[in-house]
């Protein structure tokens, strides 16, 4: 892995006066799934915001595959990088299936065909929601809801047969997910790391969800990378004090090779 | 468990997809068809002048060119085609392009409540044919007479584009388009639109205020050829480019930035949506004053029995816009025979009470 897939440099935002991100350098390589960490109002959701192209920094710029992000026309981008957005709200009474067929949108201008239903369902099964195929999206829970989402960027960038690299961004995708979703939404996101070369990247609050499943965390605190680099490296009691300001001790239990957080004070 | 192994072969064993929608869909379009095709028949052969089915289907055939003269009532085929087959195209076009316009701007706004008066064009229309109205008077009689066939359509169209450019312009924000501050710039253009009109109203002659009102209460009278190329020239093309943004507004009902994610140009869309929806119903308003609830009624109805998906929704509406501005016509020549009643009235009367049921309904049901 030498150039990486995603590389931003020297990343500025500005709220009104305030810096939200302030010199921000950061990298993630194809293949990889990095989680970025952080309190509220850390800048997480906004470093993810403007590697995915939403927000033009005030500062910086962001590559893409070797190419800025201003110079990518935008179903050349919608081919190869998706977004799951916080609590996505569909306005109208879609159905799953018509959601997670919009996935396939910049693949086949708007009239799917076989094969991208096909893949659609393939998606739903990877992302658990197959029994919800032919449910109204506006009816779903918030859980059901994040799952066909999920299933719709899988759609868009898991399936494709050609060698270029995608890139899939999350944000919050497990906040309103049950325990066993949580993790399987997280291995999935990790198997298409290591086996489909995707670069993941996930804004996640369980530090231990983060830590059992990331390839690489990033620690923000204050619009700054903190601290970046292998999970056992950056989940240490100091970091985490310093972040959160809250204590915690690293346990292993038997058998386990992923040391677990318990919060003590 | 799954893992991306599994994600290798898309199955091609794919079930149909349950949406109980999907048969309606199929069996809408040719519905609605028969449904335009027959009550544009019945409009011909009701009025003052009594012309049966069989009478005007060989009047029509004559007017096409299809059969010779000398097969139908030379009477009842000067009827049909100085006065009762314009209206009843203007009717059908006046109803498609006002569904139309408010199937794809509910779809612009995210929200099944907009309609086509949301971007300000038909309260610019109203203050344009005000002004028309009673700016006409204070010029000298020959002037007056020259112009006062186009004045009225051309101050409402008029109007009614400068109306939405500036809504527009206003709703613009930096980061990209501003859904919420359009809506507020239309709501106090709106305003101050209705204020000038205000204005006007007291400034009219008692005659003024009458042609003022009943401008304002919409009538498919008085359909000629020209006018009627004249909102065919614009509405069709118009309507046709309407028909194929289909794709990126389904991905629009994800979200703003959502869409943009997949690779729609959600600036490019915004700004042709409300160009060409201004046009629609600027070019329709100009010369059947403002036709309430049609806009917000016939994309409802639609979507309630179709689903929401605009490949199919935005053709289906046209097509119930035009079936329902047929009908309301029919109602508004027949219900108060002789005389006759602004078509307006029948649309927003029958309209309104119907939206509250669907409301109700709805609600009761727990959605479509």
């Amino acid at each position: 892995m030498t150039t990486p897939l995603i590389e931003a440099s020297g990343i500025e935002v500005r709220l009104g006066r305030r810096p939200v991100l302030d010199a921000v350098d950061f990298r993630v390589e194809a293949g990889q799934l990095l989680c970025l960490l952080g309190p509220n109002g850390a800048g997480k959701s906004t470093l993810l915001r403007v590697l995915a192209g939403d927000l033009a920094p005030s500062r910086g710029n962001v590559r893409f595959a070797g190419r800025t992000l201003r110079d990518w026309g935008t179903t050349d981008l919608a081919r190869r990088r998706a977004v799951m957005t916080q609590k996505p709200a569909t306005a109208f009474e879609f159905t799953s299936r018509d959601v997670v067929l919009l996935g396939r949108y910049p693949h086949c201008a708007g009239a799917p065909g076989q094969r991208d239903h096909g893949i659609a369902t393939a998606a739903l099964d990877a992302a658990e929601a197959r029994h919800l195929d032919g449910r109204i999206v506006t009816t779903l829970s918030g859980g059901e809801n994040a799952r066909v989402h999920f299933a719709r960027t899988l759609a868009q960038v898991a399936f494709e047969t050609d060698a270029a690299p995608r890139a899939l961004f999350l944000d919050e995708p497990t906040a309103s997910l049950d325990l066993a979703h949580q993790h399987a939404l997280m291995r999935l996101a990790r198997s298409l790391a290591r086996e489909r070369g995707l670069a993941v990247v996930a804004v996640v609050h369980d530090l231990n969800l983060a830590a059992r499943y990331a390839d690489r965390v990033a620690l923000l605190a204050g619009g700054r990378v903190v601290l970046e680099g292998l999970p056992l490296e950056v989940l240490q009691p100091a970091p985490i004090r310093h972040c959160f300001g809250v204590d915690v001790v690293s346990l292993l239990a038997e058998g386990h090779d992923t040391p677990a957080l318990l919060v003590t004070g | 468990m799954m893992t991306a192994a599994d994600l290798a072969a898309p199955r091609a064993d794919r079930p149909m997809p349950r949406d109980p929608r999907l048969i309606a869909r199929w069996l809408a379009v040719p519905t609605l068809i028969g449904l335009v095709v027959m009550l544009f028949v019945v409009n011909l052969t009701l009025g003052a002048y009594a012309i049966d089915t069989r009478a005007v289907l060989a009047g029509l055939a004559v007017m096409t060119g299809l059969l010779s003269p000398d097969i139908a009532d030379p009477q009842a085929v000067a009827v049909l085609s100085g006065i009762r087959v314009p209206r009843a195209l203007l009717a059908a076009l006046a109803g498609g392009g006002l569904a139309l316009s408010g199937a794809v701007l509910q779809g612009l706004f995210r929200n099944p409540l907009a309609d086509p008066g949301v971007i300000g064009v038909s309260s610019g229309a109203a203050l344009g044919a005000a002004l028309a109205i009673v700016a006409m008077a204070a010029l000298p009689a020959p002037w007056r007479d020259a112009l006062s066939a186009y004045a009225l359509p051309l101050g409402a169209f008029v109007f009614a584009l400068v109306t939405t450019l500036v809504v527009y312009r206003f709703g613009r924000s930096e980061g990209g388009p501003s859904v919420a501050s359009m809506l507020l710039a239309g709501i106090a253009f709106n305003a101050l639109a209705f204020a000038g009109v205000g204005f006007l109203s007291f400034m009219a002659t008692d005659e003024q205020l009458r042609n003022l009102i009943f401008w304002n209460l919409g009538s498919v009278g008085g359909a000629t050829w020209p006018k009627l190329a004249v909102c065919a020239a614009i509405g069709l093309p118009a309507g046709a480019w309407l028909l194929r943004l289909a794709g990126p507004l389904d991905a629009l009902a994800l979200g703003f930035d959502e869409a943009r994610h997949l690779g729609v140009d959600v600036k490019h869309l915004q700004r042709v949506v409300v160009l060409l929806a201004a046009l629609v119903v600027g070019s329709l308003v100009a010369f059947t004053g403002v036709i309430g609830f049609l806009g917000l009624v016939a994309p409802h109805i639609v979507r309630l029995s179709i689903g929401p998906g605009h490949r199919a929704l935005l053709p289906c509406a046209a097509l119930l816009g035009a079936a329902l501005l047929l009908c309301a016509d029919l109602g508004a020549r027949t219900l108060v025979a002789p005389a006759e009643m602004p078509v307006g009235i029948v649309t927003t009367a029958a309209g309104a009470p119907f939206f509250l049921a669907l409301l109700l309904r709805t609600r009761r049901g727990g959605g479509a």
